[in-house]
């Protein structure tokens, strides 16, 4: 249903994906991503709130942010110490020394792609943002499911994980998006085994 | 017993002489972080005891460049080499017990590495691994007195940093005034007296983030014949050091250390000991409070043929201490030590050829109370 005073003109339907383990385990913090097969249906950013990349008990949180290119963030420091975050990612190389209660500017991620976050001091500290080419995606809870809005229409799925090995990293599909549906994506490879694990040490150097 | 520092052959920093309130200590740190890769950090303690009141414990430069791999740190000035994991806090301080373990204790007093330090990491998480690995070296000066405390007092438990270029007193061993008389009852362990380069090499191994062991060698490469006018020799002390924390849960944890070595100086080794310590160190915390129970055990076997100085020692500490943290300013807590030691070197008028200046029992146990309270800015 549409409303013209509201200015709203396509109606977006409900796509579910539930990103599955070779052996069928629910697999949390993947990101799907819909790119239009016609890229031009790819809205401007909407939003002038940036998105926020914290630092916690020395981790970032969350995990895994998934923004659209051309979106803000920022990066608070919620820690007693001092960070020293960086990326040389492709989508975006940056440095930014965090300290406490001095927020600095937000940064703006225009390049879609992963960025890999690291801190210099804390050499365990490991963090990503998906800067995903439209504003259709989402970030898998730990039921493995991820609902995204978007309008009908031809899409590419992509799925990302930070864990992924490079089969998994290679795929990609080609989706319709109609009336609700959902898919299950199983990855051929189980991840890394790294352990992302929230057990931290507040006496960690500082 | 009397504490070392009012010349006394006691091995906690606080006596008879101290009862009641005292200003245990002040400090500051100042940290400077260029715009490049280097950061300056500089520590300044106040004592009320000891020779000298007020002085820097660690100045140092920090470089560590961002690296997309590997991680490197170079350390260039006097700092703490990072043997173990119970001084994780600024100005070196434990966040589980006041007074420091045994090992802790000594290193705090007679070991600063003044010199360079560089660490290699290979931090896991960048390779989707669990373990992280570090590779440690250094070659230092300036470190000649380590090992002259533990040869006569043997190992002690107190949070007595000592000051760069400050000096330590200690008993007046009968030896000193007698067969040793060029050396004074005091060190400056923080001398160059022999032109020789230490050095130490260390690794360290992270699981996650629950797990972590340090294995150091540590060899200051002293030239035992070299010895200043003052009487300050060069003490030939190596030693070896593992250390472990693992985390159980976010709230409980365990630490242990065992330390390994020898020192020796003089003709034909004059003076020569082989010291070895180890402590067990638990910790709870429950909100704002944190409970820590530690056990330390320490040993310094004499290895020199002479017979007019015998430095075998031996002992063990228990200590539990409750800290509590109702404000971010203040902090407040109850310590309890309790140490006991026998010191074959300790003399008492009645042994037999002991100079009757002497009233020290080879065996001495002491319990001591803090109350702290902490200004925390």
């Amino acid at each position: 249903m549409c409303f013209a005073v509201l200015g709203c003109s396509v109606q977006a339907e409900r796509f579910s994906v539930t990103v599955l383990s070779p052996e069928g385990n629910p697999v949390e913090h993947a990101v799907a991503a819909l790119v239009p097969l016609d890229k031009s249906l790819i809205p401007e950013v909407s939003t002038s709130t940036p998105a926020v990349m914290d630092q916690i008990d020395r981790q970032f949180s969350p995990y895994v942010l998934a923004i659209q290119a051309g979106e803000w963030v920022n990066f608070p420091n919620s820690d007693s110490i001092k960070h020293h975050v960086y990326s040389f990612s492709e989508a975006k190389s940056f440095q930014l020394r965090l300290y406490k209660d001095k927020p600095p500017e937000p940064l703006a991620f225009e390049k879609p792609g992963v960025v890999a976050l690291g801190c210099n001091i804390h050499d365990w500290m490991i963090g990503y943002i998906y800067v995903a080419e439209s504003p259709w995606f989402g970030i898998s809870d730990t039921s493995g499911e991820i609902t995204i809005e978007a309008p009908q229409g031809e899409y590419q799925l992509h799925v990302w994980h930070p864990l992924m090995k490079p089969a998994d990293l290679a795929r990609e599909q080609n989706v319709t998006v109609a009336t609700s549906s959902q898919l299950a994506w199983t990855l051929q490879e189980a991840l890394h085994s790294l352990t992302h694990d929230h057990l931290t040490d507040e006496f960690d150097e500082y | 017993m009397q504490s070392w520092l009012r010349e006394g052959t006691g091995i906690t920093r606080y006596d008879g002489h101290n009862d009641g309130l005292v200003l245990s200590q002040a400090m500051a740190e100042g940290e400077v972080d260029f715009e490049n890769a280097w950061q300056l950090q500089a520590t300044v303690y106040y004592y009320h005891d000891g020779d000298t009141r007020l002085g820097l414990t660690e100045a140092a430069l920090t470089y560590q460049p961002l690296t997309a791999g590997w991680k490197h740190r170079v350390r260039v000035g006097a700092f703490y080499p990072n043997f173990s994991f119970e001084n994780p806090k600024a100005g070196w301080q434990s966040p589980y017990t006041y007074s420091f373990s045994a090992i802790n204790s000594w290193v705090a007093e007679e070991l600063r590495t003044i010199g360079t330090e560089w660490q290699i990491t290979r931090p896991g998480r960048q390779y989707n691994s669990n373990h992280t690995f570090s590779l440690v070296s250094s070659v230092f000066v300036a470190n000649d007195g380590a090992g002259t405390l533990l040869a006569w007092r043997g190992w002690a438990l107190h949070n007595r940093q000592t000051l760069l270029g400050e000096r330590v007193a200690f008993a007046d061993y009968p030896s000193i005034s007698g067969p040793l008389e060029l050396q004074p009852n005091w060190v400056k362990p923080f001398l160059e007296t022999d032109d020789r380069i230490g050095y130490y090499i260390g690794g360290h191994w992270r699981h996650r983030r629950n797990t972590e062991l340090r294995l150091y060698r540590y060899d200051n490469r002293g030239d035992p014949l070299q010895v200043d006018s003052q009487g300050q020799y060069a003490w030939d002390t190596k030693f070896w050091s593992l250390s472990l924390k693992h985390l159980f849960t976010r709230e409980w944890r365990v630490l242990a250390q065992w330390m390994d070595g020898s020192t020796a100086m003089g003709d034909s080794a004059a003076v020569a000991v082989d010291f070895n310590a180890w402590y067990l160190l638990t910790s709870y915390k429950y909100h704002k409070h944190r409970f820590s129970l530690r056990y330390d055990n320490f040993e310094t076997v004499d290895t020199d043929n002479n017979r007019y100085d015998v430095n075998d020692s031996h002992g063990h500490a228990w200590t539990l201490a409750w800290r509590y943290q109702p404000h971010k300013y203040i902090e407040m807590g109850i310590e309890y030590l309790y140490a006991t030691s026998w010191n074959a070197n300790r003399t008492t008028p009645d042994q037999p050829g002991a100079d009757a200046g002497f009233d020290w029992p080879q065996r001495g146990s002491r319990e001591q109370w803090q109350l702290v309270i902490s200004g925390v800015y």
